[in-house]
């Protein structure tokens, strides 16, 4: 027995990590699902994008790279989806040079349209790319939403983009334009004219530097989506109201589908994360319990 | 000075202020009817609380007139439930009683339990037949209210070339209507016009707070032209002019006042720091507490030496313009130095080039003042990649390779923290972390032997160089820092704390002041 | 002078930096601007500093046959491979669209890689929560439990257990969650905020200043 607890203490991590594997990849197999309930800093994010009015203006700042998709993902999906069904604007950009191409893969993954492309006055439109079908609305490229690509600079581009976005991004991504030349941009100069800053992100730059720049400075509302790691970071911001709403990982990605009526990848990791984390907190009192009695005996053996 | 402090910086934040937009009771409008060849007048307020379709017993709404501001008001009629609402917010009645030419004034009152009897008072309005828009058009049922006091002006606290625009917003533009379009800016040169569209803007406020919109037109503005500006809204077809505003110039400033309590609590900290420094430097004894994790270094380093194995050195995956970078690269020098002087191998792998550039300098440095510059070469800071977890897996299959005896993950860190030290922790290597990314402090602490948490990275420096002018710094950001701005702090969280129960404005007033801008 | 040069441009550029930010008017105005354009470039070049020396480095390894070679084999293909396919069989601007060669190269290689590592993530997580929380001490239980209140709260499971345990509402494993988070958390993590900005205004003092020069290869 107490031979089987000093092992025990000492484990071999590889058994942890098989464990582990099953407990995330069985539910996902099985189907499961488990409720959900919506936590207040996700619902504060959703209450501030339902207070925008029709047609608003918003800055979806992608500051991720696949490493972190499948977090953020989903949350980039349900919010386009979201912004798409509420008619607003939608402008990506990224302080990552990945961020606007999962932006793209997150165009194709919620487009709902069967068909390859269209032909619309001459011109190839290519559904994912240049028309997103959502339900019975259709939004285009250029028209409606814009991908104005990757900048260099870190938080220096938030502050040239609080001057000017022209300074920090001339030109689209998809067709290298002058961003002048797209009807979606009007009316948009600076930062500040935008309405909302839906910001994902995985690490720096990200969630503090858009707090920093956007909402100190130029007095944009920022929400954002953060992965698991990085979200007790900002929780200060969202006390101190700097912060309009934080989706904190999966389950702030499983919460943000559920109320924006769009359940999905989150919605279905969330039963792996569930079983692994259930595993974790039995692994750590299977721990304790041969940390105890081992200890107890050694010190019986001391005396 | 603890106590005077609060006191100047609460003047200081009194100079930076905004004229507020005003919100009677009601908030009554009158206007000629657009469109309306008899010149009749519309009337539009803010609905009472309680009064929706289904207050049925809500009391009725009345009218009053006169034709001057002090004269007697008459009674002219009443809206109660069953008659027309424009919005859900807001009522309309429309006077076709009129003379051309007359002026009027109006104010209305309702009798609820407790509520606001009377409203504020609007004129005078002139009767005037001639503002006919389109005889033929069919008058709409509802009519389309301006924005109302609308302000422009220099834009403070920038480099010209800008002038900012307020209004209050228009009764129509009500949350989630599919009606109201927004509205159009018009700016122009000369106040007769013509006036140009220059912008148009979504509806709803955006400073939600004082209820206003805010827009600040930024489109070739030249400094020193008078301009003037208007704005329409948009409602259903109908559009409605505000006021003008103007004459407006825009300048440069010389000094931004928002930051003016920032520029002070820096001058304080800056000044304490440099006060320090020249204390030190004449030679008087400063006290700096024991930091584990640096004590460590040399043993650890000895214990690579005793094993013949590398000592591997992660100064974070940041770039140069990250202070703890900088910070990381500091403690980089010592431990360069130690594995100079016990001839044990080194191995930097950096994820950014400036690092690896910077990193080379200061280990050459390190071995040529340690008197071995033969055993440097350049291959021992190397660059791997720039991507977060290529760096990791990079940095992983090195460690698991080479098993090297000691590493130190000094510098800002990401998800890749924990990645990293459990790899390190598996091999057994003896490990020391510094960050000032409180998110992956756990992580280090869980896995590393030692972890410096946040200002002790930055504190390492002076730690490990003893050099007085760097302890100075230190004693200098403890006493300017700590102490002054944790009791003024707490000054002001008591402060608040009392006033939210009372003045709820002097607490929004308090954060206001150390917001930057 | 080697060492004074970069003294006096660190102090230039530094005290320049901090007046920028309290003074609007030109030709401070567009200074950040403008020099946050040359950080653009210079950082842009430097990607080449980097690469050539990784390919320098892995290079030579292959070619001495040096220990574990094989592996700097795999990253001397991987480079030029992305590197080819992207500069020359990819559309040229449109690289980055759908069905391009790097678009594919993206999708099908990186992306794995990059996920597959942070999902290890996961793994050392499970390892080092069993290491790391057992009651040792006083300190370390208080750790313990609200790692469990936490792990628990923040899933289903939470919810469930505290109706097993018959708890108030209040007390339920997802409400102590929301309140260690908010005020325990968001109070620690202040303060270690706090500390740090204080560090690195003191330590951006020191180098605008020039007491601190071991970053450029001094004592």
């Amino acid at each position: 027995m107490q031979n089987f607890m000093q092992k025990l203490l000492n484990i071999d991590r590889r058994i942890i990590f098989v464990v582990i594997f099953f407990a995330l990849s069985v539910p996902i197999f099985l189907n499961m699902s488990f409720p959900i309930v919506v936590t207040s800093e996700v619902q504060m994010l959703y209450d501030a994008l339902e207070k925008l009015p029709r047609g608003s203006k918003v800055l979806v700042a992608c500051d991720y790279d696949p490493g972190s998709e499948p977090e953020l993902q989903p949350m980039a999906e349900a919010g386009l989806k979201y912004m798409i069904k509420r008619d607003f604007k939608f402008i990506i950009i990224g302080l990552w040079p990945q961020g606007p191409l999962q932006a793209n893969r997150a165009f194709e993954d919620i487009n709902e349209s069967e068909d390859p492309f269209m032909v619309d006055n001459g011109d190839t439109l290519y559904f994912g790319a240049d028309l997103i079908v959502v339900g019975s609305d259709t939004v285009r490229y250029g028209i409606d939403f814009i991908n104005l690509g990757f900048q260099v600079g870190q938080e220096l581009v938030i502050q040239r983009m609080g001057a000017s976005i022209e300074a920090a991004f001339p030109n689209d991504r998809r067709f290298g334009r002058p961003y002048k030349e797209f009807p979606v941009m009007d009316g948009i100069n600076k930062l500040s004219d935008f309405a909302f800053i839906f910001n994902l992100s995985a690490g720096y730059p990200g969630t503090t530097e858009w707090v920093q720049f956007a909402v100190d400075r130029f007095h944009v509302p920022v929400g954002a989506g953060n992965t698991a790691v990085q979200a007790p970071l900002v929780y200060p911001y969202l006390d101190a109201g700097q912060l309009s709403g934080l989706l904190g990982g999966m389950r702030g990605g499983a919460e943000f589908e559920k109320l924006v009526g769009h359940e999905a990848r989150a919605t279905l990791a969330m039963a792996s994360q569930t079983i692994a984390h259930i595993f974790v907190m039995f692994f750590i009192i299977v721990g304790n319990v041969a940390f105890f009695v081992t200890r107890g005996k050694s010190k019986e053996g001391n005396a | 000075m603890i106590i005077v402090l609060p006191v100047i910086i609460w003047l200081v934040h009194q100079r930076a202020g905004n004229p507020s937009i005003s919100y009677p009771p009601y908030d009554l409008t009158a206007m000629i009817t657009p469109g309306d060849s008899t010149g009749s007048i519309t009337l539009n307020w803010q609905t009472l609380s309680g009064d929706d379709e289904t207050a049925v017993s809500f009391p009725d709404y009345r009218i009053y007139r006169s034709n001057s501001a002090e004269g007697t008001f008459e009674k002219i009629d009443s809206v109660g439930f069953s008659d027309f609402r424009a919005t859900p917010a807001t009522r309309q009645y429309r006077d076709t009683a009129v003379d051309p030419g007359s002026s009027y004034y109006y104010k209305i009152s309702c009798n609820t339990d407790g509520g606001l009897d009377e409203s504020n008072l609007f004129g005078p309005v002139i009767s005037n037949a001639s503002e006919v828009i389109d005889t033929s058009a069919v008058l709409a049922d509802i009519i389309v209210f301006p924005a109302s006091q609308l302000r422009a002006f220099d834009s403070p606290n920038d480099n010209g070339s800008s002038i900012t625009l307020e209004w209050k917003i228009s009764p129509n533009d009500v949350f989630g209507s599919l009606m109201f379009g927004g509205y159009s800016v018009y700016r122009s040169t000369d106040p007769d016009g013509p006036f140009e569209m220059i912008a148009e803007t979504t509806a709803g406020v955006t400073d939600n707070d004082r209820q206003v919109k805010i827009m600040a037109d930024g489109r070739e503005v030249e400094d020193g032209i008078e301009y003037y500006y208007y704005v329409e809204a948009r409602w259903n077809g109908q559009t409605a002019k505000s006021n003008v505003a103007g004459p407006v110039k825009s300048g440069q400033q010389w000094f931004h006042t928002a930051r003016a309590v920032s520029f002070l609590l820096l001058s304080i900290l800056v000044g304490t720091i440099l006060y320090y420094i020249s204390y030190a430097k004449s030679g008087k004894e400063l006290f700096i507490r024991k930091i584990a994790g640096l004590e460590a270094v040399d043993e650890a380093v000895g214990r690579a030496t005793e094993m013949g194995r590398k000592v591997f050195y992660i100064p974070g995956i940041q770039d140069m313009n990250n202070m703890q970078t900088i910070a990381g690269l500091t403690i980089l020098g010592r431990v360069a130095k130690l594995t100079a002087e016990y001839d044990t191998k080194l191995d930097v792998p950096v994820s950014r080039s400036l690092v690896m550039v910077a990193a080379r300098e200061i280990v050459k440095e390190a071995y040529l003042n340690a008197g071995r510059p033969d055993y440097y070469n350049d291959d021992m800071v190397y660059y791997l990649t720039d991507d977060q977890f290529g760096y990791a897996a990079g940095v992983d299959g090195l460690v698991i390779r080479q098993k090297p005896a000691t590493i130190f993950y000094q510098g800002a860190f990401f998800a890749e923290s924990l990645i990293l030290a459990e790899t390190g922790n598996s091999i057994g290597a003896i490990q020391i972390a510094g960050t000032a990314m409180p998110a992956q402090l756990p992580f280090f602490v869980a896995a590393c032997d030692y972890t410096l948490i946040g200002e002790e990275l930055f504190a390492a420096s002076a730690y490990l160089s003893r050099e007085p002018k760097l302890l100075g710094s230190l004693k200098g950001q403890d006493i300017g820092g700590k102490l002054v701005f944790l009791t003024m702090a707490t000054i002001f969280i008591v402060l608040a704390t009392i006033f939210s129960f009372t003045n709820t404005e002097f607490v929004d007033t308090i954060a206001r002041m150390f917001s930057v801008h | 002078m080697k060492r004074e040069i970069p003294l006096i441009l660190t102090a230039v550029v530094g005290l320049t930096f901090v007046i920028q930010f309290f003074v609007p008017h030109e030709p401070m105005g567009n200074l950040s601007n403008t020099l946050s354009k040359w950080y653009s470039i210079i950082s842009a070049f430097a990607i080449w500093l980097g690469s050539l020396n990784l390919l320098k480095i892995s290079i030579e390894k292959v070619s001495k046959r040096k220990k574990d070679w094989m592996f700097s084999a795999v990253t001397i293909a991987s480079f030029f491979l992305i590197l080819i396919i992207g500069l020359f069989f990819s559309g040229g601007r449109q690289y980055i669209e759908q069905g391009s060669g790097f678009d594919w190269l993206y999708r099908n290689m990186y992306s794995p890689l990059s996920a597959t590592m942070f999902a290890l993530l996961a793994f050392f997580v499970a390892s080092a929560a069993y290491r790391a929380f057992r009651a040792r001490n006083a300190q370390a239980t208080v750790l313990l439990v609200a790692a469990f209140i936490i792990m628990a709260g923040r899933t289903p499971f939470g919810e469930w257990i505290s109706n097993m345990l018959f708890l108030p509402e209040g007390w339920w494993l997802g409400n102590l969650t929301n309140v260690i988070m908010n005020y325990f958390n968001v109070a620690g993590q202040r303060a270690i905020m706090i500390g740090i900005s204080l560090g690195v205004i003191s330590t951006s003092l020191r180098i605008i200043l020039g007491i601190e020069r071991s970053h450029l290869g001094g004592e």
